[in-house]
């Protein structure tokens, strides 16, 4: 029986000449949040509807729960809950009844589910408010109830943040968390907002067009990322040179014309503002710094503005 | 078939605040209306109307009403982005596309009681007796089933497509109206015939013996080899129904999101 | 010429729309059913000619095609501003909703006569093909007003269902519904003397239809006619009064 919740061996999808999905190799753990980090149009959503067997897949083989979901889908289904891109429902029925029409669908009789879905995402029960009237947050929210209703144990949740303001996002993230570490449910998310992911995954898998660039564990993430001396100087050309003659520094970059990142953190920072000082080269700022998420994330995907 | 009575009910509980169902229904109602002045004015009775509504009310205006309605629920699911939401359940394709198709038998019967019971109430305003009532709904009801029969190419048509609304209706309202004069310009021609290709032809030629019978004006012609037998009547639409039915389902299994 | 500007407007808004198709499709229809209930009669209409196609495109047009035609059209175009979500932009021009709907209007209108124009010619050649007897110069002019004449009034006749079905999105559908219900009744009334009385088929005595209606009496009353069709455009005035001062 295979430790993991989800795995894809190659999985690939080709749109006629475009290849959205490129041989991706993922792996969720059971009792983990998985954090699928990408651009918009990476492929998120494409591995996702793929795994949930919405899309057709073009090459590779997906297990859920150890298994291949096609022919499957009586048993599988109601152990997922998912939220794929925009979440549907009908505009000429309130939240409640939206949800009770998907609860009857999924034989869940009890009213209290509805009811306890709709408080956990902080929405009204039997509130007459019809869905056409909701805000962005109230729709990404009755999704996220939708999702949760069945109590599944596989959340597959796509942007779930989507549209919420700054408060609905720290909850639905704590929400998200309580979920993993104290029902121990295995959640795959996905999101182009690094700072999200970064507070709430555990493992995490960078995807750029379509490829899977790289796949670990959060903490071995936080390992990877380098550390440097950020030395802030009036002319930095000049203060390179000096530092390579005097304290033989070979390992640095230069940012701009008065920023220099020294990544060997073992060097005396006084005694190198000193010495800059007495050359001439004033020092503005110096201290030790880390690699942020975004940081590594241009650096394996050579992009640029990204969210 | 507990799944499928579990589908109906959930489709007709989606049918809230849907006015147009409503207003069809209205549709039925009112239409008789009219037809009863025209009766009391050229002193018809109550088969004049009676026949009326059946012929324009069922045979011609249910159809693109049914199909307006077939049109609605299919792409509710595809306009609310309800599709996906739907397959992980897992709720059955085939199985929600057959419950939409029986809430629309529903409706159809529905509308034909109502219109029925709609031409009794205006008849007793216009002072005119109604007679033998239980066969005179009957065949209103078997009228009703019959023509959604008739729908079920359009609406075939129109999930083929699967295009936007105002090609729905285009294609309801042709239909209906294009069966409606080719059957009044051909219901002289001996069965079987080309135009039989058309089930409103079928329907027409089988009432056509009901309609004899009743105290209206005659048919100008024989109407012997024009009508068609129950048999060949209820075999006819039996093929439609499983041909047409099984090319909405499979071809609204194929609807991606 | 602010009127003409709006009206110019709602043209360039069509501009690309798959919608005017409905009218070219619905409109061919009309002389083909007209062909198809002469060639299929079993007592057919002797020396059949271009003025019995006429009629039968004018009586078809009537009852079964060109109201639903302009409704579909007319609510379209009015339901957009809701579904493209631009009433908002146009309130705040200022452009009230009243001179929004007469702009519509207006270019409905037009619409109608261009319409009747397309099935004019398609009657025409139908008619230079298959029937030509009876075609001449006189007969095309008469056929020409005729038919637009008869299109122009069966847009008025429709107008309180276009203007009511203004007032919230999608409701043109249950107006498409009753508009064709209110089309082909035409039939039966205008066959039994209530042609004048009944705004659809109160065109043929503007017209002075001379097809068989089925009714035994011709006696044209055109103040019955003028009442009738100046109440359908008082009516449809006064809904949008009243909707204009929601809005």
């Amino acid at each position: 029986m295979s430790d993991f919740v989800i795995e894809t061996r190659g999985l690939t999808k080709v749109y006629g000449e475009q290849t959205a999905v490129n041989s991706v190799n993922l792996h969720v753990r059971a009792g983990r949040i998985y954090g699928l980090l990408g651009r918009n149009g990476a492929g998120k959503t494409t591995i996702m509807k793929m795994i949930l067997g919405l899309a057709p897949i073009t090459s590779g083989e997906v297990d859920v729960f150890g298994q291949n979901i096609k022919g499957r889908e009586k048993q599988i289904y109601p152990r997922i809950g998912a939220i794929i891109e925009n979440p549907g429902f009908y505009p000429n029925l309130t939240g409640t009844e939206n949800l009770k029409i998907f609860a009857e669908m999924r034989g869940i009789y009890h009213h209290n589910a509805v009811k306890s879905a709709l408080e956990v995402v902080g929405l009204p029960y039997r509130d007459k408010k019809l869905f056409s009237k909701y805000s962005l947050g109230m729709k990404q929210r009755l999704g996220i109830a939708n999702a949760i209703l069945h109590d599944p144990e596989l959340l597959i949740l796509d942007e779930p943040t989507n549209g919420l303001d700054p408060i609905g996002i720290a909850e639905v993230r704590n929400f998200i968390k309580d979920l993993s570490v104290e029902r121990g449910k295995t959640i795959l998310i996905s999101s182009h907002i690094l700072s999200e992911i970064s507070l709430l995954a555990d493992d995490i898998g960078i995807i750029d067009h379509g490829v899977l660039l790289e796949e670990s564990s959060m903490e071995e993430l936080e390992k990877k990322n380098r550390k440097y001396i950020l030395l802030q100087v009036s002319d930095a050309s000049k203060a390179s040179l000096l530092l390579e003659h005097e304290f033989h520094v070979k390992d640095y970059a230069m940012q701009d014309e008065h920023t220099l990142r020294l990544y060997d953190t073992a060097l005396d920072v006084a005694a190198i503002n000193k010495f800059l000082v007495m050359q001439d080269v004033a020092v503005i700022g110096s201290q030790l710094c880390h690699d942020t998420l975004e940081d590594y994330f241009k650096e394996i995907t050579g992009g640029v503005g990204i969210a | 078939m507990l799944g499928l009575l579990k589908m109906l009910k959930i489709e007709f509980s989606k049918m809230r605040r849907r006015p147009f169902i409503l207003i069809a229904t209205l549709a039925a109602v009112i239409l008789p209306a009219p037809i009863s002045l025209l009766a009391a004015r050229t002193g018809q009775g109550y088969d004049f109307l009676y026949k009326s509504v059946i012929n324009l009310g069922q045979l011609m205006l249910l159809i693109p009403v049914l199909c307006i309605v077939a049109a609605m629920l299919f792409f509710e699911e595809r306009d609310n982005n309800t599709l996906k939401s739907l397959k992980i359940v897992p709720v059955s394709m085939n199985m929600l596309a057959s419950s939409k198709l029986i809430v629309l038998l529903v409706v159809s019967v529905l509308y034909s009681i109502l219109a029925f019971v709609s031409t009794v109430v205006f008849s007793l305003i216009g002072h005119m007796t109604v007679e033998q009532f239980a066969i005179k709904l009957l065949f209103c009801i078997a009228a009703g089933i019959m023509v959604w029969v008739a729908s079920l190419p359009c609406i075939a048509l129109i999930v083929v497509f699967n295009r936007n609304y105002i090609f729905s209706v285009l294609c309801s309202f042709l239909y209906a109206v294009m069966g409606f004069i080719i059957t009044n310009a051909t219901i002289r021609t001996a069965a079987p015939n080309v135009f039989m290709i058309l089930p409103v032809n079928v329907i027409n030629r089988w009432l056509l013996p009901f309609f004899q019978n009743l105290d209206t004006a005659s048919y100008p012609f024989d109407i012997g080899p024009s009508s068609v037998s129950t048999i060949f009547c209820v075999i006819y639409l039996l093929i439609y129904t499983v041909a047409f039915g099984w090319i909405i389902c499979n071809r609204f299994r194929k609807w991606d999101n | 010429m602010n009127g003409m500007r709006l009206i110019k407007d709602e043209f360039i808004k069509l501009k690309r729309c798959n919608i005017l198709w409905v009218g070219i499709i619905t409109l061919l229809c009309s002389p083909l059913l007209s062909v198809l209930q002469q060639e299929s009669l079993n007592a057919p209409i002797t020396d059949y000619g271009y003025a019995n196609l006429v009629n039968g495109v004018i009586w078809n047009n009537m009852g079964f095609f060109l109201p639903v035609t302009l409704m579909l059209l007319g609510g379209y175009m009015i339901n957009r501003e809701y579904t493209d979500d631009t009433l908002k932009e146009i309130f705040t021009i200022p452009i009230s909703y009243k001179k929004l709907m007469l702009g519509k209007i207006g270019a409905l209108l037009i619409l109608s006569i261009l319409y009747s124009c397309y099935s004019f010619l398609l009657a025409t050649g139908i008619s230079a093909i298959f029937y030509p007897g009876g075609l001449n110069g006189m007969a095309v002019i008469k056929a020409l007003i005729q038919i637009c004449g008869m299109g122009l009034c069966i847009c008025i006749s429709i107008l309180p269902f276009v203007c009511w079905c203004g007032a919230a999105k999608n409701r043109f559908w249950v107006g498409t519904v009753l508009v064709f219900v209110y089309g082909f009744l035409g039939i039966p009334l205008a066959g039994h003397g209530f042609q004048d009385y009944y705004p659809i088929s109160a065109g043929l005595s503007i017209i002075q239809y001379s097809g068989d209606t089925g009714s035994t009496t011709t006696d044209f009353r055109p103040e019955i006619v003028g009442i009738v069709l100046l109440s359908t455009l008082f009516l449809s005035l006064l809904i949008l009064i009243i909707q204009n001062k929601s809005k």
